[in-house]
C-alpha cells in the first residue's frame, strides 16, 4: 500500500509522508516543509486525528512513532524525559517494574503516544487523584514550524524559569510546534486499590456521593458516572452488577495504604445512600473495567455518518442538570460519561445527523447557560462548520490568535484546527 | 508639566487618597524583598478592574511604562519600578468575592492575602493549598503572577495547579477572562501561560481557584541528623520509598542557630541538620506511615526523630521554619535568598557545592529549604552597606544558580527570574528558546509597556534607561511639609 494512504484525514490523504528516527530530522523535515511551503499534520498513532476541525490544508504527515525512546529516567527522583512518539502503554509498561507510572488513562490510551495525548489534552479517569497531563508534564522539546528547536520548562518538579511553555503547548492541537520531548512527574503506584459500583435511579442521587468524594481527604483514585447505556455496553463483555432500575452508575476507584483504601469504600457507600446496588467488584474485573472506560463516548476517528460526540465542561454540581440535557432528545442514542468529581462530560450521539445537530445545539446552549463551556470532539467537519468547533468564542481568541501568529507566522502547522488561522 | 497633567488625570479616577506621586511616599514603594531598588513616578491603588483599565490607558497615552505590585514580598525585583513609571498596587482589591463549598472554588480579587482565603474557606472544611512561607502578607495576585511554591506544594502541586481561571486587564486596557470555574476551557491555555508570567503578559483582576479539603489529621516529624548528607540521603529515599508526604523541609547548621536563638522551637542546636516532614490525610494509617518514614530516617543515622501530633507541639515545631528568613536577621543585617532547583537525588552533591563556594567567597550561607522537591533556598548572608560584600554575595548567588543548573536543574524554583535572575537566563535557555518567549509576549504586550525588562536579559534600552534612574534616585530627597489633606483612616496604607 502507498505510505500516504495510510494517514487519511478528512477524506483527504497527504503529497508526503516522513517518519524521521531522531528529534535532528524532525527539524529538516521541518526546514523542507518550510522551503516547499507544506502544510504540516504531525501524527502520532493517529488515534485523535478527529479532534479539532479537519486542516485546511494538508500536504505533509509526519509521523512521530518512530521517535519512542526513553531519553531519562530517575527512578530515584520520579522523573522521565522521553520522546514524544513513544507509546503511553508502553511507557507504564516499563515503569511498573520500578512501582511507578505516568497516572494518565485518556481515550485510546493504549493507541495513543505522548506527543498526541498532550497536543489534545484529553484525560481519563485518574485525573481525578493525579491530575490531567497538563499537571504532570514539567518540561518540553519543540520544533517549531521553521524547524527551530526549542525547549521549556525543564527536569524538575518546580521550575518558574522563563513563561511556562509545557502550558500552551498543551491542548494546542499541534498548532504551535511539534512536540519531540517531553518531561513528566511521576508517581508511585498505590500500594492497594479498590473499585466499588453504584447504581441509581437517578443523577440527582448519585450527587450526594460525587461531591462527598469530591471533597474526600483520601483523594480518590476516580469517580466515574457513565450512563445506563453506557454500562450496559460494558455489561456484555464484564460480569458487572446488573439493576434494570438504574439510570446511572458511579465507579469509585480508591487507592493508598489498604486502611485508607476502606475507609474511602465506607465513606462511599454511606454518601450513597440512594443506591440500589453497592457492590465492591472482583480486582479482575475492575481491572479490565478501569481500562475500557477512557474509550466511552468517544468517536473512533474518521467518524461514523451518523455519530457525533462533545464535551460538555460544568461544575461538579451540575451534573444532574447535565444529564438529564443529555438525554432528552428521544431519537438520539447516548452514551455519556462524566468526571464526577471534575464536572466534564463526554457524550456521544447516534442519529440521523439533522436530529444530532439539533441535539448538540441544545447542549451547546444548556452549558452556555450554566456558564460552562461546550466542544465537539468528533463528528463530520460538516457538522463541525455548521456548529462551529467550540464555544462560548470570548474574546481572549485574539490573544490566541496573535500566539498562532508569532509562533508559525505562514500557518503551515494543522491550519485551521481551531478554525482561525 | 506632563507631570502635572498625568497626576491630574490619575486623581479624576482615583481621588485625593488613590494617587502617591510625592518622593517621600514613593520611597516606600522602591523595592520589594529583593535587593534591588527603583522608583515609581506614580503610585495608584485601584478598588475595581474598571479603575485599572483606566490607569492602563492613561499610562499609555503618556508613554509612562506599568508595573503593578502585590504586597511587595518577592525576592527577585519583580515589582520594582526600575524604569519608573506607573505603579498599579492591588491591595485594596481584596474582596473574596465568592466561596463554592460545593464545588471547591473560590472567586478572590488579586489583592487578597494567601491565608486570609484558607481562613474564609475553613470554616467549610476547605483550604487554599499553596503555602508560600510568607503566605500572612503576600497576595494572591503575586502568587499567580510569580507561580509561588510552598513547603506543602510537593504533595499539592504549585500555585498553577489550583487556578482555573482569571480576570486579565491587558497592556492596552482590554479585558478579558481566560479559563473558568469548569475544567479544560477550550483553546489555548491562556491561564496556564498567565501564571508565572510575573506581571509581563497582563494584570490579574480576578481569579477563580480551586479549594482543597482539609486534612483530618497530621502528623509532624522533626529528624535530627549529624550532616546535611545523612538528611539528604534520607530525603532521596523517602522519595523514591515510594510515598509522597505533604512536606519535606530541610535546615542546616547555620539555619538551626540562627531559628533556635530566635524562636525556641525545639531543634537541638549542635544538629548538623534537621527535617520537619508532614504525613497528612486520613488518620487511617497515617502513624504507622509516621513511623514507616521515621525509621526510613534512622536508617540514614537520623540521631532523634521526635512524632508529633499534638497541634501546638506541631505548630511549635513549624514555627522556626516558617520564620526562619526573619530570624536571619540575628546572623547578619542582609541576605540574598537563591532559588536554584536540583533534581532530589542530586541534593547531597550540590549542598557540598554551595558550602564550598560559600568558603571560597568568604561569606557564610544558611540553607533552609523545600527538600522533597528538591528546591534550595541558600540564604547568603551580608550586610547591604558595604559594596564589596554585596557584590561578593551576588556572585557567589550566580555560581550557586550555575551549580544547580550543571546539576539538571533550574534557576529558580518559586521566586521567579525577576530583574535579578534576568541575565542568568541564557544558562538554561538557548536564543531560540528566549525569542520564543519574547514572541509570546508580543502578543500580549507588544509595545513592551508592561513589567518592561524584567524576565529576561537585559537589552541595551533597559540598562540605560536604568543607569539614567539611579543616577536620579542618588539625589537627596526633600522632604517637603504634607500638601494634601489632612490624613484620614484611609491612609493606613502608607
Ligand atoms: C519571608 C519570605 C518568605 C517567602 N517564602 C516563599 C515561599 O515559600 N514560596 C514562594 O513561592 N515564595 C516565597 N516568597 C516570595 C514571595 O512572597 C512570593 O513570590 C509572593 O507570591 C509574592 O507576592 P506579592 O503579593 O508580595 O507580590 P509582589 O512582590 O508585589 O509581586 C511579585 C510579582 O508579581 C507581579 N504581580 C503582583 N500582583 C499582580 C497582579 N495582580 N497581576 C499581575 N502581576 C502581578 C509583580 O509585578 C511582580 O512581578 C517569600 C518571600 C518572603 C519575603
Ligand atoms: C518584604 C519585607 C519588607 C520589610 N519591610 C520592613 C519595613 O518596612 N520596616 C521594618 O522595620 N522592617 C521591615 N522588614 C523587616 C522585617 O520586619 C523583619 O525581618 C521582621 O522582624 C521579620 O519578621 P518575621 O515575622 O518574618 O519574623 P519574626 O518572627 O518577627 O522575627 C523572628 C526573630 O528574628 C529576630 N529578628 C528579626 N529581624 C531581626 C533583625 N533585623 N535583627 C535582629 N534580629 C531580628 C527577631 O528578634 C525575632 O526573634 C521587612 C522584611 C521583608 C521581608
Amino acid at each position: 500500500m502507498d505510505l500516504t494512504a495510510r494517514y487519511p484525514l478528512n477524506g483527504h490523504i497527504p503529497q508526503e509522508v516522513r517518519q524521521p528516527q531522531t528529534v535532528e530530522e524532525v527539524a529538516e523535515v521541518l526546514r523542507e516543509a518550510a522551503r516547499s511551503g507544506w502544510a504540516v499534520v504531525p501524527w502520532g498513532s493517529g488515534a485523535h486525528q478527529g479532534i479539532g476541525h479537519a486542516p485546511t490544508r494538508y500536504d505533509l504527515a509526519l509521523d512521530l512513532t518512530r521517535l519512542s525512546r526513553v531519553l531519562r529516567h530517575r527512578p530515584a527522583n520520579l522523573t522521565i524525559r522521553v520522546e514524544a512518539g513513544m507509546r503511553l502503554a508502553d511507557l507504564n509498561a516499563m515503569l511498573a517494574e520500578h512501582g511507578q507510572w505516568l497516572p494518565l488513562d485518556p481515550p485510546f490510551g493504549e493507541r495513543a503516544t505522548i506527543g498526541g495525548i498532550l497536543a489534545t489534552g484529553l484525560s481519563g479517569p485518574l485525573r481525578a487523584r493525579y491530575g490531567s497531563a497538563r499537571d504532570l508534564l514539567i518540561g518540553i522539546r519543540v520544533a517549531l514550524a521553521d524547524g527551530t528547536l526549542i525547549q521549556g520548562g525543564g527536569e524538575v518538579v518546580k521550575n518558574v524559569a522563563g513563561y511556562d511553555l509545557p502550558k500552551l503547548f498543551h491542548g494546542s492541537l499541534g498548532t504551535l510546534g511539534v512536540m519531540v520531548e517531553a518531561a513528566f512527574k511521576l508517581w508511585p503506584r498505590p500500594k492497594a486499590e479498590a473499585t466499588w459500583a453504584f447504581g441509581f435511579s437517578r443523577m440527582e442521587d448519585a450527587l450526594p456521593l460525587t461531591l462527598s468524594m469530591l471533597r474526600h481527604p483520601g483523594f480518590p483514585l476516580a469517580v466515574e458516572v457513565l450512563n445506563a447505556r453506557a454500562w450496559e455496553m460494558l455489561r456484555g463483555t464484564l460480569e458487572l452488577p446488573e439493576d434494570p432500575g438504574a439510570r446511572v452508575w458511579v465507579l469509585v476507584r480508591a487507592g493508598g495504604w489498604p486502611a485508607q483504601v476502606e475507609r474511602i469504600g465506607r465513606d462511599a457507600a454511606a454518601a450513597a445512600s440512594g443506591a440500589q446496588v453497592k457492590d465492591r467488584l472482583t480486582e479482575e474485573t475492575a481491572s479490565l473495567l478501569w481500562s475500557r472506560i477512557p474509550d466511552i463516548g468517544f468517536l473512533p476517528s474518521p467518524a461514523p455518518r451518523d455519530g457525533m460526540s462533545v464535551r460538555l465542561g460544568l461544575l461538579p454540581s451540575q451534573l444532574a442538570e447535565g444529564a438529564a440535557a443529555l438525554e432528552a432528545a428521544e431519537e438520539i442514542r447516548v452514551v455519556w460519561r462524566a468526571h464526577g468529581t471534575l464536572g466534564l462530560i463526554y457524550a456521544e450521539g447516534r442519529g440521523p445527523m439533522e436530529a444530532l445537530l439539533q441535539w448538540a445545539d441544545a447542549l451547546r446552549s444548556f452549558a452556555l447557560a450554566q456558564g460552562g463551556h461546550f466542544t465537539i470532539l468528533g463528528g463530520p467537519e460538516s457538522a463541525k462548520r455548521a456548529m462551529g468547533l467550540w464555544a462560548p468564542l470570548r474574546p481572549e481568541a485574539e490573544v490566541m490568535r496573535r500566539i498562532k501568529a508569532q509562533l508559525d507566522p505562514e500557518g503551515r502547522l494543522n491550519p485551521g484546527r481551531f478554525g482561525w488561522a | 508639566m506632563k507631570r502635572a497633567h498625568i497626576l491630574q488625570e490619575l486623581r479624576e479616577i482615583f481621588g485625593p487618597h488613590g494617587v502617591l506621586w510625592e518622593d517621600y511616599h514613593l520611597l516606600l514603594y522602591e523595592y520589594d524583598a529583593s535587593i534591588d531598588k527603583g522608583r515609581p513616578d506614580f503610585v495608584v491603588f485601584p478598588t475595581s478592574t474598571e479603575q485599572v483599565a483606566a490607569a492602563v490607558r492613561i499610562a499609555n497615552r503618556y508613554g509612562l511604562p506599568i508595573v503593578v505590585r502585590g504586597a511587595g514580598t518577592g525576592l527577585s525585583g519583580g515589582a520594582v519600578a526600575d524604569q519608573g513609571g506607573l505603579m498599579i498596587v492591588t491591595t485594596r482589591m481584596r474582596r473574596i468575592l465568592q466561596i463554592d463549598a460545593a464545588n471547591l472554588r473560590a472567586v478572590v480579587q488579586p489583592g487578597v492575602v494567601n491565608i486570609a482565603i484558607s481562613q474564609a474557606a475553613s470554616a467549610h472544611g476547605l483550604y487554599f493549598a499553596p503555602d508560600p512561607s510568607s503566605q500572612k502578607a503576600c497576595t494572591i495576585g503575586g502568587n499567580i503572577a510569580a507561580n509561588s511554591g510552598g513547603p506543602h506544594c510537593l504533595a499539592y502541586g504549585v500555585t498553577t495547579n489550583h487556578v482555573l481561571g482569571l480576570e486579565v486587564v491587558l497592556p492596552d486596557g482590554e479585558v478579558i477572562e481566560v479559563g473558568g470555574a469548569a475544567c479544560d476551557w477550550p483553546g489555548y491555555d491562556l491561564t496556564g501561560l498567565m501564571v508565572g508570567s510575573e506581571g509581563t503578559l497582563g494584570i490579574i483582576t480576578k481569579a477563580i481557584l480551586r479549594l482543597m479539603p482539609t486534612p483530618e489529621a497530621v502528623v509532624t516529624l522533626l529528624a535530627v541528623f549529624d550532616t546535611v548528607d545523612q538528611a539528604s540521603e534520607a530525603v532521596s529515599a523517602i522519595i523514591a520509598d515510594g510515598t509522597i508526604p505533604g512536606a519535606i523541609e530541610m535546615m542546616d547548621h547555620t539555619a538551626i542557630q540562627a531559628v533556635e536563638s530566635a524562636k525556641r522551637c525545639g531543634y537541638p542546636m549542635d544538629a548538623g541538620a534537621v527535617l520537619l516532614i508532614d504525613v497528612e490525610g486520613l488518620p487511617e494509617g497515617l502513624e504507622d506511615l509516621a513511623r514507616h518514614i521515621a525509621r526510613i530516617c534512622e536508617h540514614f543515622d537520623a540521631r532523634e526523630v521526635r512524632i508529633a501530633t499534638d497541634p501546638a507541639e506541631r505548630e511549635r515545631l513549624w514555627s522556626g521554619r516558617k520564620g526562619a528568613f526573619g530570624a536571619m536577621g540575628r546572623l547578619a543585617p542582609s541576605y540574598l535568598v537563591q532559588d536554584g532547583v536540583v533534581p532530589r537525588d542530586q541534593l547531597p552533591r550540590v549542598l557540598r557545592q554551595i558550602q564550598e563556594i560559600g568558603q571560597r567567597y568568604g561569606l557564610v550561607i544558611a540553607n533552609v529549604f523545600h527538600a522533597g522537591d528538591g528546591n534550595l533556598h541558600p540564604l547568603i548572608l551580608f550586610d547591604e552597606r558595604d559594596p564589596e560584600l554585596t557584590r561578593r554575595a551576588v556572585e557567589a548567588g550566580a555560581e550557586i544558580i550555575r551549580a544547580c543548573v550543571e546539576a539538571g536543574g533550574t534557576l529558580t524554583g518559586e521566586h521567579g527570574i525577576g530583574l535579578e535572575k534576568r541575565d542568568l537566563m541564557p544558562l538554561l535557555f538557548s536564543p531560540a528558546d528566549l525569542e520564543t518567549m519574547a514572541r509570546i509576549k508580543a502578543a500580549f504586550n507588544p509595545e513592551n509597556c508592561l513589567n518592561p525588562c524584567k524576565m529576561f536579559p537585559s537589552t541595551k534600552m533597559c540598562l540605560e534607561t536604568w543607569s539614567r534612574r539611579k543616577a536620579r534616585m542618588a539625589e537627596p530627597i526633600r522632604y517637603r511639609a504634607a500638601t494634601s489633606p489632612p490624613e484620614t483612616e484611609e491612609e493606613l496604607w502608607i
